[in-house]
């Protein structure tokens, strides 16, 4: 069974890790975060989807407009950080070009997401195919305890 | 108690989603810039007629586990040669090629 990963009443891993005990502070203040600010999705951040499956967990982020080599992928532990440089250069410049409109930003960004199960980061695998970054790390599965059966004695 | 009807209720085909774009001028015409991540070549359907343009296509990103459609129409205007229109689609990209129409260009008087 797939679960989308959600980071419910917690604040962003980024925000933790930079200010040591922001967290504990905002809580002692404004109490529990509203889920929807937190889902909210940042503005020139990439989408991505994250699902968790039974062997895997497989993350997706929509950058489109880029090449596999622009992609900087690395775990720490649990948290996976994607980094991509804007390789467009002067072609992008807004000067040289006649827009009537422009939408479309080309700019670096960096994503760092929380991975909500262990993973073996040895075994990752990242592939880039119609704009889409596709990254798949095996889940760590916890090892079966064999069922052992303890006789009781009686003691003399 | 949930209601039977509302258990009922289809979950929708797709989200649509209106994907960003970028047009510019050239000398010869005008050009459009799609993102549609996710997007296949074969996936893609452009449709002119009506002074109208409409691009549609079935991604394989998902929203809340529905796949994403991504769906724009643009006004073109009688200077557009429409059956000059190029597209060719890469990495996520579609750009569409609209030439003025022979009419529409602009032309070069020599003075005599």
């Amino acid at each position: 069974m797939n679960l989308l990963a959600k980071r419910e009443h917690e604040l962003p891993v980024e925000l933790e890790r930079t200010f040591p005990g922001v967290e504990e502070f905002f809580r002692s203040i404004f109490g529990p975060v509203s889920p929807e600010l937190l889902h909210r999705h940042h503005p020139w951040g990439p989408v991505h989807d994250l699902k968790v499956g039974e062997k895997e967990v497989t993350v997706q982020l929509s950058c489109p407009g880029h090449k596999p080599e622009d992609f900087d992928v690395e775990i720490t532990g649990n948290l996976i950080s994607v980094k991509t440089c804007c390789q467009c250069g002067e072609k992008q410049s807004p000067e040289k070009h006649n827009y009537l409109f422009k939408e479309r930003s080309c700019m670096s960004f960096e994503e760092t997401l929380h991975l909500p199960v262990k993973v073996i980061s040895a075994d990752a695998k990242a592939s880039y195919e119609n704009g889409v970054l596709h990254i798949t790390i095996p889940r760590e599965l916890k090892k079966q305890s064999k069922m052992r059966s303890i006789k009781v004695s009686c003691s003399k | 108690m949930k209601n039977n009807e509302t258990d009922k209720t289809p979950s929708p085909e797709h989200v649509t989603l209106r994907p960003a774009a970028d047009v510019e001028e050239t000398p010869t015409g005008v050009e459009i810039i799609f993102e549609m991540p996710g997007v296949k070549n074969s996936d893609i359907n452009i449709e002119v007629g009506s002074g109208m343009l409409k691009i549609e296509g079935k991604s394989a990103l998902q929203r809340h586990g529905i796949p994403v459609l991504f769906k724009r129409s643009f006004y073109i205007s009688d200077t557009v040669d429409v059956d000059k229109i190029k597209a060719c689609a890469k990495d996520g990209i579609v750009t569409l090629s609209l030439p003025k129409a022979e009419h529409a260009l602009p032309r070069k008087i020599t003075v005599s």
